[in-house]
């Protein structure tokens, strides 16, 4: 666990620790999640300075709405008002210069704790977010105000894998298609790659493959020309491609 | 055999409810399917569809969860129980088996018509067996035969293995014992589906016991008279009550709130023999409270039979809030005056009729303290247990009726007999011992602590903890006060 433990700082820090938002020509915002808070820090002219430190519990990963209006970042936590589950949290965007101002805090499903991905749909409308610990994929509408509503999809993952990380399901990463129709998501705790659809606000997985146990398969890259995803096994280090095409992943 | 039951079918709209009405509390949190399973061949196949498809399931056997911890499924399947029947009390293989599908009362019918025996469980009629043994499983007769769980031999169980799939098991003392052990008071909502409660032996059921009662008014009742006829109740049970020809004595006191006439106690007697051929320490007991001058409901002697199965049928179809506490001790002082205060306050002008506190007496057989290893009740030194009630009916008094009785609990659990790191609850210690899971109550999850309060403060938690990680890997079985993994 410690070992995984690791393994997320690292990946946080080098990969989804900030993500930057272009505001003008000349000027963009970044946002960098820390243990206890998000910073909003303006990168002008080369020169960077920070605007803004907004507290905030455990962040673990954020998505800007493709309105750029909003941004929504996970809770890594596993209790929130004494129940076990973690929470979402949505922020507006100033569009001057990317200041954030807190809208809501949306709390996720029985047992979808310590939330660590988030995708929001090419459409806006909906966003999933992947429960690292309970093994839980949560989708919440999201309303013309940008605060996500209650969570009306939940999907529960179960598997294992080989190694003393996978002791149970644990969901890594998401992206959606370019279609919005399906999300692909790779689970490092039972070494399976997913995809999922939406009806009626549920999910619905239409196919998985089984990657090679104790591989860990977590961040990926999925190019939508190609339909072709390229996933990073994290316990072993290798990269494996795969092909999606109507909602169906094979290997390459 | 079994039957789903979605959105669009007539019978979903009642059969989604909890018999609590308070459950489930909005549309956005009802289950989105309840899956009638009539043997456990299509109860195996029914879960292991619904963790397939993503789903969350939930098990009801009667209903009666006093939290919403099974009908606040969204998106979910309700295993509904109730018409399982394979498993009906029949004695095979020379055991006992009970179906967890089962009304109580039903059970006590099939045992003692076919067999002569019983199980020292519930007196609500309607109550499922599942649920109710699972939780340890207590009633009328556990003063003198114990706990449901403490004559439990093996259990048989549905359970979600790491891959996802559905493994039936038969656990007892020798296979599977931490399971069985973890089934034994621990069972509700945490490690699988129980389809069957073996027994290998049971209890004869009694021939006939005497009922009656007594009754105080509230006009009248001064706070001195309060406390004293709370303290006499209180300290029968930790003096002559330990003594085994006082075990079939049960009685409750009723401590009623004061918008009420009156409040009053409630029992039944027989002697350890199963015959009410002699009524020396039920007058006993009675005579300790002439002094106050009650009205005495003259005691009646029934047939054990009539007077279990004829005329519980237990409150339901209302709004309801419960609370729990295990008492070692009498009442102090302090304690009957805080109760005395809180069923004469009527904050805001409330209506609180149907609030109450029920102090049902306890300890005897059930206080075997080997018994604290083998199963997973650890409340085992306790002589008194309470129950903290309201019940109502219309929604906009949730507020006023759910601060009533958070309030008295609080306030009468934050006294000096209890650590300050523990103000507000029976944390277990010299005086209280925690809570029943069978009575759980939401409230206490804003403690850490929760857990200690209702498997108590030693090795029980974790060992079920472990139980857990290994039976549930997935956590595929939770609830707001599941065993957290």
């Amino acid at each position: 666990m410690l070992i995984a433990n690791c393994k997320r700082r690292t990946f946080l820090q080098s990969l989804s620790a900030f993500a930057a938002l272009r505001l003008s020509a000349s000027s963009c915002s970044r946002y960098v999640l820390s243990a206890e808070s998000i910073d909003v820090v303006a990168i002008q002219g080369g020169q960077r300075f920070r605007l803004q430190r907004i507290a905030s519990r455990g962040p673990s990963a954020l998505a800007f709405h493709p309105s750029g209006r909003f941004l929504y970042v996970t809770n890594d936590v596993a209790e929130h008002e004494n129940l076990p589950r973690g929470t979402l949290e949505a922020y507006a965007i100033d569009g001057y210069d990317g200041r954030l101002k807190f809208l809501a805090r949306q709390p996720l499903s029985l047992s979808a704790t310590n939330p660590r991905a988030i995708a929001i749909a090419p459409s806006g409308s909906h966003l999933v977010v992947a429960a690292y610990s309970g093994g839980i994929y949560n989708l919440l509408p999201i309303g013309p105000d940008g605060v996500p509503r209650s969570v009306t999809g939940i999907f529960k993952e179960l598997g294992r894998g080989p190694c003393s990380e996978q002791l149970s399901a644990h969901p890594h990463s998401l992206a959606f298609d370019s279609s919005g129709r399906y999300l692909i998501s790779t689970d490092f705790g039972c070494d399976r790659i997913s995809v999922f659809t939406f009806h009626g606000g549920a999910l619905e997985r239409t196919s998985h493959i089984v990657a090679p146990p104790g591989s860990g398969p977590g961040r990926f890259t999925f190019d939508a020309a190609a339909a072709r995803l390229s996933v990073v096994h994290e316990l072993t280090g290798r990269v494996s491609q795969y092909r999606m095409k109507a909602g169906i992943l094979t290997g390459v | 055999m079994s039957t789903a039951i979605g959105r669009n079918d007539p019978r979903y709209a009642t059969l989604r409810r909890s018999r609590n009405l308070r459950w489930p509390a909005s549309d956005a949190e009802a289950a989105a399917f309840i899956q009638i399973c009539e043997d456990s061949k299509a109860l195996a196949a029914a879960l292991q569809q619904t963790v397939n498809q993503g789903r969350r399931p939930t098990i009801r056997s009667g209903g009666h969860c006093y939290e919403d911890f099974v009908v606040n499924n969204p998106g979910g399947t309700i295993l509904d129980l109730s018409l399982l029947s394979d498993a009906n009390a029949v004695a095979r293989e020379e055991r006992y088996r009970i179906s967890p599908g089962k009304q109580l009362g039903d059970v006590y019918l099939d045992l003692y018509k076919r067999y002569g025996v019983t199980i020292p469980a519930g007196s609500c009629y309607s109550v499922g067996a599942g649920g109710h043994i699972s939780g340890g499983g207590y009633g009328v007769l556990s003063r003198l035969y114990g706990l449901t769980v403490d004559w439990l031999s093996a259990v048989e169980i549905l359970t979600v293995n790491t891959q996802g799939k559905v493994v039936p098991l038969r656990v007892d003392k020798t296979q599977h014992p931490d399971l069985f052990r973890a089934s034994r008071g621990a069972g509700g909502g945490n490690f699988g589906v129980i389809t069957s409660f073996l027994f290998d032996q049971l209890p004869p059921a009694p021939q006939e016991v005497v009922a009656g009662g007594l009754s105080f008014e509230w006009n009248g009742m001064t706070e001195d008279r309060f406390v004293d006829i709370v303290q006499t109740y209180g300290h029968y049970f930790e003096t002559r009550g330990k003594d085994r020809d006082t075990w079939g004595l049960f009685s409750i006191l009723n401590l009623s709130h004061a918008s009420g006439r009156g409040f009053g106690i409630g029992l039944q007697f027989c002697n350890p023999d199963g015959t009410c051929s002699d009524l020396t320490p039920l007058h006993e007991f009675l005579a300790l409270f002439d002094s106050f001058k009650p009205s005495r409901r003259p005691p009646v002697r029934r047939f054990w039979l009539d007077a279990t199965v004829g005329d519980h049928s237990g409150s339901g179809g209302m709004r309801a809030k419960y609370k729990s506490a295990y008492m070692k001790r009498n009442f102090t002082k302090d304690e009957a005056h805080c109760i005395y205060k809180h069923l004469r306050r009527t904050p805001d002008k409330a209506d609180l009729r149907g609030g109450v506190l029920a102090v049902d007496s306890y300890g005897g057989a059930v206080n075997r303290a080997s018994l604290v290893n083998e199963t997973s009740i650890a409340q085992r030194a306790s002589t008194l247990k309470l129950q903290f009630m309201s019940f109502w009916s219309r929604p906009e008094d949730d507020a006023a009726r759910l601060g009533w009785l958070r309030d008295f609990y609080s306030d009468l659990y934050t006294n000096a007999n209890v650590d300050s790191r523990f103000s507000g609850t029976p944390y277990p210690g010299d005086f209280y011992e925690g809570c029943y899971i069978n009575y759980p109550d939401a409230d206490m999850l804003s403690h850490s602590f929760w857990p200690q309060l209702y498997y108590g403060i030693g090795e029980l938690y974790p060992f079920l903890q472990g139980v857990k990680r290994r039976y549930d890997p997935n956590n595929v079985f939770h609830h707001a006060m599941s065993i957290r993994p």
